[in-house]
């Protein structure tokens, strides 16, 4: 339930300074449903590289994409694990500010944790919500990554 | 140019840094005068035939990315570092990109550079990396 409330919450946010077409599609879920669309192991340099720069919009489209009962069965969960994974791998790459914090995404977390009954994938939610937490911690002193 | 080939482990595929110098009409390096000049791409790909679904539809910054070297903007020599380009898969595949590149500097842009990239792989840890239409500046080709 908190999953679908969320969905209806996240239309409230606002993202400026983007082209006309990434305000057509400011959650990014033309890139998450392509890197959803790739099998697992598939590395396709120019998919990551824009998923490296989502950070808290990936759980913003997840939720949009899947409904609440098709996030929960393990194929889904786990890709979007993946993703979420991704989008936090490298947090002073993430292109808008705002999504550098991770609230949205631990907030669908923690929901999701207290609903999995599969042990394994509530420890893969506890272990990429540790990472999340853990890779966000760090300050990128207002500017973007790489040298 | 400087083409490197990157560590992509047992994977399928092939992965490259490509470090490029922005030269003008006359081949002579271009340092911006101090105007920032920031690469960008538009990208389109197939693997194994089928369109890569969710890439960017406009252009987006080349970099920064994980990987070292890499950065917005191009640095004071006029430089700068594609990295990753290419792909790696579970599988056997073939791909074909079209890579555009431009060069904004305010809110000016210059296309540089078009890559017809081909990657493709038929066994682990190994891939051919292809542009096939010259482009401007010397070729892209590797294998490992």
């Amino acid at each position: 339930m908190l999953v679908g409330l969320l969905a209806s919450l996240v239309l409230c946010f606002s993202i400026s300074a983007r082209s006309q077409d990434e305000e057509a599609d400011q959650y990014s879920i033309r890139l998450v449903k392509g890197l959803l669309d790739q099998p697992e192991g598939a590395s396709v340099s120019w998919l990551d590289k824009a998923r490296d720069r989502l950070g808290d919009r990936a759980a913003i489209a997840l939720v949009k994409i899947f409904g609440e009962q098709e996030l929960l069965q393990p194929k889904n969960l786990h890709r979007s694990l993946q993703i979420i994974h991704g989008a936090f791998s490298a947090p002073c790459l993430i292109e808008i500010e705002s999504d550098r914090k991770p609230s949205i995404t631990l907030f669908v977390l923690r929901d999701l944790e207290g609903r999995v009954k599969d042990e394994t994938l509530r420890k893969e939610i506890t272990s990429t919500k540790t990472f999340v937490e853990q890779g966000t911690s760090a300050s990128c002193n207002g500017g973007k990554g790489g040298s | 140019m400087n083409v490197e080939v990157m560590d992509t482990g047992n994977a399928y595929g092939i992965k490259e840094k490509v470090t490029y110098q922005i030269v003008d009409q006359n081949g002579k390096a271009m340092n911006g005068n101090g105007a920032k000049m920031e690469p960008q791409e538009h990208v389109e790909a197939t693997i194994n035939g089928q369109p890569v679904q969710g890439l960017p539809s406009g252009y987006a910054d080349i970099g920064p990315s994980r990987v070292a070297g890499t950065s917005k903007y191009a640095n004071a020599k006029g430089q700068f570092v594609d990295a990753p380009l290419g792909v790696t898969y579970p599988v056997p595949f073939g791909s074909v990109s079209h890579q555009q590149i431009r060069i904004k500097v305010g809110k000016e842009s210059f296309a540089v550079r078009y890559n017809r990239i081909v990657v493709s792989s038929n066994s682990p840890g190994h891939g051919q990396f292809s542009n096939q239409i010259g482009p401007i500046g010397g070729d892209l080709n590797e294998q490992h």
